[in-house]
């Protein structure tokens, strides 16, 4: 029979005496690190809406829904707790840096997935001439705020800025609608796609 | 006389990498081993194909959970060697570190379940406590506990500041002691040694033969370390020393597992010392991948993995190739079980240390009568258990 050795004695000993190394989770709170990695979470002041952070994420747990109804248009994200690794990407890569932030929340234990998916809605602009989509509302504001006097260049921003300083419009904008797209189409919001058809199709103007 | 056939797995749900293992028996000893794999296949290199450049580091971070730091480091190697180009200084050093804790806490791990195979559920207790307060640390340091998503094409995603480094000194000194104890522990216990000792020998020969690598093939007097070989990181800034041995028992692979981690602990403590007080750039931004291919080796866990990369100048890769450590260890059961008797197959099959966390499953077959009996991984583990029993009673 091999006889136990004084090093192993003394940490038997220390064993004994010190608390078990396990927490009492749950009926303890466990305080987990800064910087802990737990479910990200949407902000309504910082998110703008503009799926940056839906393409960037590798597990695809921020699904994107659009609601294309002219009267009231939104656009949906929904993070889904059961298929987000953590990874943190969203939060890297938004473009705001303040739409969604990873939270200390570890447990996502549920019974109903809604208890935990939680989402944010957005209005979004729709294109006058095809109905497509051109982007979030809140999202085109953030662009022409940070473009500054540089988004003057962009002929359907320049009522509304015009709108926001309370200038009378310097240039008058016509709103018809057209069978075809036309080039005064391009005073109307439009998406990328018309706006490229303006400059290239216009009837008016044959290559 | 009748041959039993007893098959070890395939699948069972805490499996991380299903094997199946058919061992050919004659009576209680081994006369034959035969490998399947291929039961896991989650098509990870096809995944890979369609995601991101920055994406594929998650996904090859879950390929294994233990190696969550290694496949991405070989990863970021791979495509790093494609756009030719280097990472910043702190970054090395904050590679090395992570990696060296992944190492630190996996063979610890490994030396808990040996002690539990062995019947040594003390030392399974206590080593796995000391591996907790490591594990603690890398939440603190990553943002979790696994899964560390700390390599980013370029560099690291996260910095280590010098509050950190502190907390991280302290967990490494105590580990330091309770390692070394564990270590004498192990080295002069004579029931290990009576267990252990020519058990599942492997020789230089076989580990030619079968191409094994990392500690399995250092065990038995290999002397290959791609740490060391063809480095990366910062582990050619630093001093440390490759482990080797030379008899390639169960014994000498526990051995060289349990010094590897006074070597890891060494190489942190000089990396923290490089980087404390010290500001830097962590990451190299990387804005697009032109054509080519790449490779990229990081000595894991394990042993050497593996990961080539091709790129036709798109988002994704159009060609990534992996090779795990296990996949060219595991066939070596083919040479180290044969002749030895079941109750020591669980150790030397946990030898190897393939990811192996649960073959919780296992029937035996009687070849002639085609009978099948199941028994279970925890009947083995206990065959195992009683034999220590015995010799310390003897
Ligand atoms: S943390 Fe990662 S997986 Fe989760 S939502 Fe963000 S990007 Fe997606
Ligand atoms: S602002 Fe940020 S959180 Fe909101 S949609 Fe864009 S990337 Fe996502």
């Amino acid at each position: 029979m091999k006889k136990p050795k004084i090093r192993e004695l003394r940490e038997a000993v220390r064993s004994l005496f010190s608390k078990p190394y396990t927490t009492r989770f749950p009926m303890e709170e466990i305080i987990v690190p800064e910087g802990f990695r737990g479910k990200p979470q949407f902000y309504e002041e910082g998110c703008v809406g503009c799926t940056a952070c839906a393409q960037v994420c590798p597990s695809k747990a921020i699904e994107v829904e659009e609601n294309l109804d002219p009267a009231n248009p939104t656009r949906r994200l929904t993070h889904i707790p059961a298929y987000c690794i953590n990874c943190q990407e969203c939060e890297r890569n938004c473009i705001t840096g303040q739409g969604i932030k990873l939270t200390k929340q570890f447990d996502v234990s549920y019974f109903s997935e809604n208890e935990v998916n939680h989402s944010i809605e957005h209005q979004i602009i729709l294109c006058s001439h095809c109905g497509g989509i051109v982007g979030a509302k809140k999202h085109i504001l953030w662009v022409m705020k940070r473009l500054g006097s540089l988004s003057f260049s962009q002929a359907d921003y320049i009522e509304h800025i015009q709108k926001s300083l309370d200038i009378p419009a310097i240039i008058p904008v016509k709103h018809e609608k057209h069978e075809k797209i036309e080039r005064d189409e391009i005073f109307n919001i439009t998406c990328p796609k018309c706006r490229r058809a303006v400059y290239i199709e216009d009837e008016k103007i044959h290559f | 006389m009748k041959k039993i056939i007893v098959p070890l797995g395939p699948d069972h749900p805490l499996f991380e990498e299903p094997e199946f293992f058919i061992l050919h028996c004659d009576g209680e000893n081994v006369v034959d081993v035969e490998w399947q794999a291929g039961y896991n296949h989650r098509g990870i290199e096809k995944i890979s194909e369609t995601k991101h450049w920055d994406q594929v580091t998650f996904l090859v971070e879950r390929i294994c959970g233990i190696c969550s730091n290694s496949h991405p480091v070989a990863y970021a190697n791979a495509v790093e060697n494609l756009l030719g180009i280097d990472i910043p200084e702190r970054a090395k050093y904050i590679r090395t570190i992570i990696s060296e804790m992944e190492r630190l806490h996996s063979h610890l791990l490994w030396a808990g379940l040996a002690g539990h195979f062995l019947g040594y559920n003390t030392v399974f207790m206590w080593v796995w406590k000391y591996r907790e307060p490591l594990l603690d640390m890398m939440e603190m340091l990553t943002g979790n506990r696994n899964n560390y998503s700390m390599i980013k094409i370029g560099g690291v995603r996260r910095d280590i500041n010098d509050e950190q480094i502190k907390a991280l000194r302290k967990t490494l000194d105590t580990l330091k002691t309770q390692n070394e104890m564990l270590t004498k522990v192990v080295l002069d216990d004579p029931v290990l040694q009576a267990r252990l000792v020519n058990v599942g020998v492997l020789t230089k020969k076989d580990i030619k033969d079968y191409g094994a690598v990392g500690p399995v093939a250092r065990a038995s007097g290999v002397d290959i370390d791609v740490r060391r070989d063809n480095p990366y990181a910062a582990y050619s800034f630093i001093d440390w020393k490759v482990i080797t041995r030379e008899n390639g028992d169960v014994f000498d692979k526990a051995v060289v597992r349990l010094l590897e981690c006074f070597e890891s602990i060494k190489i942190i403590q000089q990396c923290l010392d490089r980087i404390e007080n010290k500001k830097g750039e962590i990451l190299n931004e990387v804005k697009e991948i032109p054509p080519g291919e790449g490779i990229g080796r990081h000595e894991a866990l394990r042993g050497e993995v593996f990961h080539y990369v091709r790129s036709d100048g798109t988002s994704s890769p159009i060609r990534h190739k992996i090779r795990a450590p296990s996949y060219v260890n595991v066939p070596t059961f083919k040479k180290s079980c044969i002749g030895q008797t079941i109750s020591d197959v669980a150790i030397i099959l946990a030898g190897v240390d393939p990811c192996y966390c649960c073959t919780e499953r296992v029937s035996v077959y009687d070849a002639n009568t085609r009978k099948k009996k199941n028994v279970t991984w925890t009947e083995i583990v206990r065959k195992s258990q009683e034999k220590t029993k015995k010799l310390k009673k003897s």
